[in-house]
């Protein structure tokens, strides 16, 4: 929230400062002619990112890390500049979000009843976790466009607006050494490697599951760079952008009790526990346009 | 027989030659005596004092027992008498008859040189009844015995006694001699008959018998009591029949007043503070007794007197006070280096004794002697006990542990008692049996009588017996075998089967397996004690096993029991309906069946095994998604 209100605010004073100089800028009669010549653009772009899908859950269980990975961006967009300088686009892109969550150890239990109906507390622990969190995002974005000609053939832009993000793909991938066990304290004891009980030691637990995401997620984008006009109407353009989801993307019914593990082979993924889930990408953009009437 | 005649006359005649012979040489003897005693002193006897004679003319003779020449007269004419003698011998009055109605008395005077006159009487009855008795009394000792009166009458008379201890000759006629016979008088004071006289025509005579009583004494013993300069008491012993008084004739002596026949006389006196001697004289009186003195001594000056003789003292340190009665400077010094006492004093005082801590197992007695100039030299001595303690090893005890000896330092012989109750102890042993006792902390003390019974020893130690905690254990899914210990009591454990320990089995739970056998477990408390648990009873691989369970997938079915056979499978849901059927064959003692719970919603459901409609496993499952 801090970045999108830094971004918001640059964004505006970027806004606020090219208006004050439209008038020298139009002063620039060939590159205005162009422009109202051909308002239409139609473009490709995309780049590596670094990805990070951020999971709100140190207070449930503290110490998990979170590691962002590699992906890319891709998209297809159309705009139109309605002045020598401003324009609006939108478009359709995709955006893999991957992250990587680690624990060294973790434990919890809970209260529970065995097979013989008696009442016990389940006693879980683990370590060495991991989890690898990837959700690929149908992104749809609603841009604002301005761009600065330097001079003929080179100019600065910024682009700024919303994406709506659809997910495509959502899983998790856990492995982890878990250990079972049951506490009952009718008699103060706790029993373990009883496996037809389902207390074991040191299983090793693969599981990969889909994640709950929800459908539409508003994610904040921003981006700038310069642009070269190689041919009359054809553009390319080098740039950085970053993209923040502007809401909580989980779409996993907040549990009071939160358990990893329950039983061997069964590991739900953090962003179930978690009280919130984010994402956010950043990264080089590379984009051509064509222009057109 | 003529010889036989001769022969005995013979014999007569030389008897009364000898009898001659020997009352001669007897003559010469009391001539001899005689005339020792002529040479002393002048002497004039003359007996009877009276001679009764009837009115008839006649004599009478009167003895006289002289060593001197002696005249006689008569004051009568009708009585004439012997004019003189020489030495002993006899008077003889020759009176004329008496024609009168009345009797008459003639009086003789016999005289000599040098001695009194000495009067005698000759009395002669008138023609009248006449009776007279004489002598008017006959005093008599207090022995039985006899006495005679003598009775001058020419009438019959009878005579008799007024006392039982004295009869008379009870008649007679004309002159006689009454015999009073007596007898013998226990009492101490004399007493008297009274014999009565009578004849016809004559008034009665009365005469007496005085019988002296049994003669009063007194004795006191000893003669002389010798006492202490301090005050107290003496005493002396009266043997006496008689009534007495006593009186000492010091202040500082008083005595017991009076007393009747045997008895004692205390003597109290007060404490002489003088260097002298005194000495109180106490006279004792009675009736018809001469006075008897005795005395009491008592000592003055130079005295030391150390009391008490011994003092009993406890095993500690401590000091102990002798108390000095003197009237001189004394010193005073102990044999033993643990006993230091009070150098010297002078007059009264108080030693004291300070003595060190006695840490041996035996008493021991330092003597103390007290010197003094003049006087013997005073031992008194301190007796201080042996340090008694007593002690067990290991306490606090496990209730399993054995019997507990106790470690004593000291004499034995003494009690043992505990506080509180609850402990099982041995009063006279001092051993402990902790299986026996309450749990709980207690205070044994070792209680010893000394001999003399001065001083009581004690000694105490703290010991206390674990409480102990069976454990019980339950078991699980009639495999795991579980020990409780909810309080956690337990930090270790043994299982047993049977009487057997299992190697490695001391965990708080232990998975049998189901081998057969009976199970227990030995506990260990957090102090250390073992205990054993109750028993449970594992009947081996007789059901059935569903694992894992919770299942997700699936789960095993398991059987490792004997009946082989069509096997039927029943899968009930909460509801108690019936969501799986299979039917399989179990051909051997072990059996195991995967089961998918593909078909099954997240819930407890019963699982049933039948083998050949008669064996039945049951057990509960919980399938999880």
């Amino acid at each position: 929230m801090r970045l999108i209100k830094i971004y918001s605010k640059c964004f505006i004073s970027c806004f606020v400062f090219l208006l004050l100089f439209q008038t020298n800028l139009e002063s620039q009669s060939s590159t205005d002619k162009f422009q109202r010549q051909y308002p239409w653009y139609i473009g490709v772009s995309g780049g590596p990112a670094q990805t990070n899908i951020s999971n709100d859950i140190s207070s449930v269980i503290p110490g998990v890390e979170m590691t962002g990975k590699n992906s890319y961006c891709l998209s297809v967009d159309v705009g139109y500049f309605f002045s020598k300088y401003f324009g609006l686009s939108t478009g359709i892109g995709l955006s893999p979000y991957v992250t990587q969550l680690s624990l060294d150890s973790y434990s919890n239990s809970f209260d529970t009843i065995d097979s013989e109906n008696e009442s016990y507390e389940r006693r879980i622990s683990g370590n060495d976790i991991e989890e690898t969190q990837k959700i690929y995002f149908l992104e749809i974005p609603v841009l604002l466009n301005f761009q600065y000609p330097f001079c003929k053939a080179i100019g600065f832009f910024v682009q700024g607006g919303i994406n709506l993000a659809i997910p495509l793909s959502n899983n998790y991938s856990s492995s982890g050494i878990y250990s079972y066990s049951g506490y009952y304290p009718a008699y103060n004891v706790l029993l373990e490697d009883i496996p037809y009980e389902g207390f074991k030691s040191n299983v090793h637990n693969d599981v990969s599951g889909e994640l709950k995401i929800k459908t539409v997620n508003p994610e904040l984008i921003a981006s700038g760079g310069f642009y070269f006009r190689t041919e009359k109407q054809y553009q390319i353009s080098f740039g950085f952008f970053y993209k923040s989801m502007l809401s909580d993307i989980s779409d996993y019914t907040p549990v009071t009790s939160f358990q990893l593990s329950t039983h061997e082979n069964q590991v739900r993924s953090f962003m179930e526990g978690s009280e919130k889930a984010s994402a956010n990408s950043m990264g080089i953009l590379i984009s051509m346009r064509y222009y057109f009437k | 027989m003529k010889i036989s005649i001769l022969v005995k006359t013979l014999v007569i005649a030389l008897s009364l030659l000898a009898n001659t012979i020997f009352l001669f040489s007897q003559e010469l003897v009391v001539q001899k005596d005689v005339t020792v005693n002529k040479s002393k002193c002048p002497s004039l006897v003359v007996t009877p004092l009276n001679q009764n004679v009837t009115s008839s003319s006649g004599t009478t003779s009167f003895n006289v027992d002289s060593n001197i020449e002696w005249t006689s007269s008569s004051d009568q004419k009708w009585c004439t008498v012997t004019p003189s003698g020489n030495e002993n011998g006899t008077i003889t009055a020759t009176y004329e008859a008496n024609t009168e109605s009345g009797s008459r008395t003639a009086n003789i005077t016999v005289s000599g040189s040098g001695v009194n006159e000495v009067v005698v009487t000759v009395t002669q009855l008138g023609t009248a009844p006449a009776l007279i008795v004489t002598p008017l009394n006959q005093n008599v000792t207090s022995s039985s015995g006899t006495t005679d009166f003598a009775v001058t009458s020419n009438v019959d008379w009878t005579a008799s006694s007024n006392v039982t201890w004295c009869t008379v000759t009870p008649s007679g006629t004309g002159n006689g001699i009454i015999k009073a016979t007596y007898q013998e008088n226990t009492e101490a004071g004399s007493r008297t008959a009274n014999i009565t006289v009578s004849g016809p025509g004559v008034s009665a005579h009365v005469v007496t018998v005085t019988q002296s009583g049994t003669a009063p004494s007194l004795i006191v013993t000893p003669s002389n009591q010798n006492v202490r300069s301090l005050s107290g008491t003496t005493s002396f012993t009266v043997v006496s029949n008689v009534e007495w008084t006593s009186s000492c004739d010091e202040t500082w002596c008083t005595v017991t007043p009076s007393g009747t026949d045997n008895g004692t006389i205390i003597v109290v006196y007060l404490e002489n503070t003088g260097a002298e001697i005194r000495t109180a004289t106490i006279t004792v009186k009675g009736p018809g007794v001469s006075d008897k003195v005795v005395t009491v001594t008592q000592s003055g000056s130079l005295s030391l007197i150390v009391t008490p003789s011994n003092r009993n003292v406890t095993s500690s340190m401590g000091t102990a006070s002798y108390e000095v009665t003197s009237n001189i400077a004394w010193t005073s010094s102990s044999d033993q280096t643990w006993c230091t006492v009070t150098p010297s004093g002078t007059g009264n005082g108080i030693i004291t004794a300070a003595y060190q801590a006695n840490t041996g197992a035996s008493s021991r007695i330092a003597t103390i002697t007290i010197k003094g100039s003049g006087v013997n030299n005073q031992v008194v001595t301190l007796t201080q006990d042996e340090f008694i303690t007593i002690s067990y090893s290991g306490s606090p005890w496990c209730a399993s542990e054995g019997i507990q000896d106790v470690l004593l330092s000291g004499s034995s012989g003494g009690i043992f008692s505990s506080q509180p109750a609850g402990l099982s102890l041995n009063p006279k042993t001092g051993a402990i049996t902790p299986g026996s006792s309450a749990a709980g902390s207690y205070v044994v003390k070792y209680t010893l009588e000394k001999p003399g019974g001065s001083n009581l020893l004690e000694a105490s130690t703290d010991v206390a017996i674990y409480s102990s905690v069976i454990p019980k254990i339950v078991i699980k899914w009639e495999d795991v075998l579980i020990c409780s210990n909810v309080d956690n009591m337990f930090v270790g454990y043994q299982w047993f089967n049977g009487t057997t320990p299992i190697p490695g089995a001391n965990n708080q739970y232990y998975v049998s397996s189901k081998t057969p056998g009976i199970y227990a477990v030995e506990a260990i408390d957090k102090n250390g004690c073992k205990t054993k648990s109750n028993e449970i009873t594992v009947g081996g691989a007789s059901s059935l096993l569903l694992y894992p369970n919770p299942a997700k997938n699936s789960f095993k079915i398991s059987i490792n029991d004997a009946p082989i056979g069509k096997a039927r499978i029943s899968v009930i849901n909460e509801s108690g309906k019936e969501v799986i059927n299979l039917s399989t064959e179990k051909s051997e003692f072990e059996f195991s069946k995967d089961i998918s719970t593909s078909n099954l919603d997240r819930g407890f459901y019963l699982v049933k095994v039948i083998v050949n409609e008669v064996n039945l496993y049951t057990v509960k499952i919980m399938v999880i998604k």
